[in-house]
């Protein structure tokens, strides 16, 4: 390679590198910002008490959808499996939302602790299989603890 | 038949994905053959002055 | 050095218009008929999914042009990098081309993750990592496509942009990892996980013959481009005028 060749490789690679440094810094920076949703933890630790609205993501606890008869309201629990938080919602919910699935609500939390919700949206994972596989493996899991799903991540 | 366009209530968005799909590819087979239809007509007025070059060598 | 010789010829245009006319049908047919299998496999075959029944269908058409969206930009800016350095023409040729072929799948992955997102998770758009640094893909597109229109001069064009597409280069693992790195509503990746399977054989392999055949439709349309672009490259080349004379089958039919 020659001299003017090695040089030229040599400011490509610096600029690939010097962005790539500067963007990592940033977003290292932005860190909060990127989370596109709080945990029941971190809200609970006081992520979110400025009062303004914020998204609360987790899965929603099994057995804790109610529906009230006539109108649209609900409430449902959402949980990390350390943490709680109950949500209060009046709306439809995504063909997607239900219980042991994950989800977002977008809101504010309320005095007593229970997060209002105004937006509702489903978060599925990134599993996908037939009926039957899906059949197979609830009855596996009935005999071990039930797994906490990706979530977390 | 009606059931499987239908996909069970998702016809409408899992068809317009497949119809958005196939826009994309005719587009970019269409658009990539008139780029190289363009710069041959492009070129063309330079033919008489190639070709004469190339008999007058 | 016989290899640098051999590779000087292989990238020198009237080699390379002659190679590509050769090699376009050989990448375009196999790519319309794995995308014809895998459409007829994600669309039919494949069982419906347990959470999103027969719905998750998109993903055959969303992943794979999501999958090609990436792919281009990486070998964009991998051939400005070839460019810049080495300065052949043919590199810039390649990233110049590739631009408007990566643009138009980022729009298609975008909206086909519009369309599905709103049945599926109640919104059509959201501002996680994941669709933002996507979009952020797109605007690297359209500012590369926008910056070589700004130049006059085909070299001067050759330059700026390239190390615009090399820096762009560092939003592929971003788009990549976003979903990793932090919490997001679009869900995690499914093929690149390699333990514990995430997607079952009789729905992955639809999905397989789908990226495959982009791929190799990626190659047909970039090499139907390029040749465009080194004709104009070299408009006043001997090889060109021969060609004009006796066009083959690219461009023509």
């Amino acid at each position: 390679m020659t001299p003017t060749r090695r040089r030229r490789m040599f400011i490509v690679g610096a600029i690939v590198l010097g962005v790539g440094v500067a963007v990592t810094l940033g977003l290292r920076g932005m860190q909060e910002s990127m989370l596109y949703f709080l945990s029941p933890t971190e809200v609970l630790a006081g992520a979110a008490t400025d009062g303004r609205d914020f998204r609360l993501g987790g899965m929603v606890r099994k057995g804790s959808v109610e529906r009230r008869a006539g109108d649209m309201e609900m409430s449902f629990d959402v949980t990390d499996y350390e943490n709680t938080i109950t949500v209060r919602y009046t709306g439809v919910t995504p063909a997607l939302f239900g219980e042991g699935q994950g989800v977002i609500a977008i809101g504010t939390m309320e005095d007593n602790n229970i997060f209002r919700a105004k937006e509702v949206l489903a978060k599925h994972d990134e599993n996908y299989m037939p009926v039957e596989v899906a059949d197979m493996l609830a009855q596996q899991g009935k005999a071990e603890d039930e797994a906490p799903a990706s979530t977390a991540n | 038949m009606a059931e499987f366009l239908s996909m069970g209530g998702n016809g409408v968005f899992v068809w317009s994905t497949v119809g958005l799909t196939i826009v994309v590819l005719a587009f970019n087979v269409i658009a990539a053959r008139r780029h190289v239809r363009q710069a041959m007509k492009q070129l063309r007025p330079h033919e008489p002055v190639d070709s004469n070059r190339s008999t007058s060598t | 050095m016989k290899i640098w010789n051999w590779i000087h010829k292989l990238a020198s245009p009237p080699h390379f218009y002659r190679m590509a006319e050769f090699l376009v049908p050989w990448f375009m047919w196999p790519a319309v008929l794995l995308i014809l299998i895998g459409a007829y496999g994600g669309l039919v075959l494949a069982p419906p999914d347990y959470m999103q029944g027969q719905g998750f269908r998109m993903i055959y058409f969303h992943v794979p042009s999501a999958y090609l969206s990436m792919l281009v930009y990486v070998v964009m800016a991998v051939a400005a990098a070839i460019g810049l350095i080495w300065r052949i023409k043919l590199a810039h040729a390649v990233a110049a081309s590739s631009a408007s072929i990566g643009a138009s799948f980022t729009v298609l992955a975008l909206v086909t993750g519009m369309v599905g997102g709103k049945p599926m998770w109640g919104a059509y758009w959201v501002w996680d990592a994941r669709l933002t640094s996507e979009l952020v893909l797109l605007f690297l597109y359209l500012g590369y496509i926008t910056l070589r229109a700004a130049f006059d001069e085909i070299s001067k064009a050759d330059r700026a942009s390239g190390v615009l597409a090399v820096v762009g280069v560092v939003n592929i693992p971003i788009i990549h990892f976003s979903v990793v790195w932090w919490n997001t509503l679009h869900q995690g990746p499914t093929i690149t996980k390699l333990d514990n399977p995430s997607i079952t054989g009789d729905m992955l392999w639809p999905l397989l013959a789908m990226i495959l055949g982009y791929t190799l439709f990626f190659v047909a349309v970039l090499a139907i481009r390029v040749s465009g672009e080194v004709l104009t490259r070299e408009s006043r080349s001997r090889w060109v005028g021969e060609i004009l004379r006796a066009p083959g089958q690219i461009g023509v039919k």
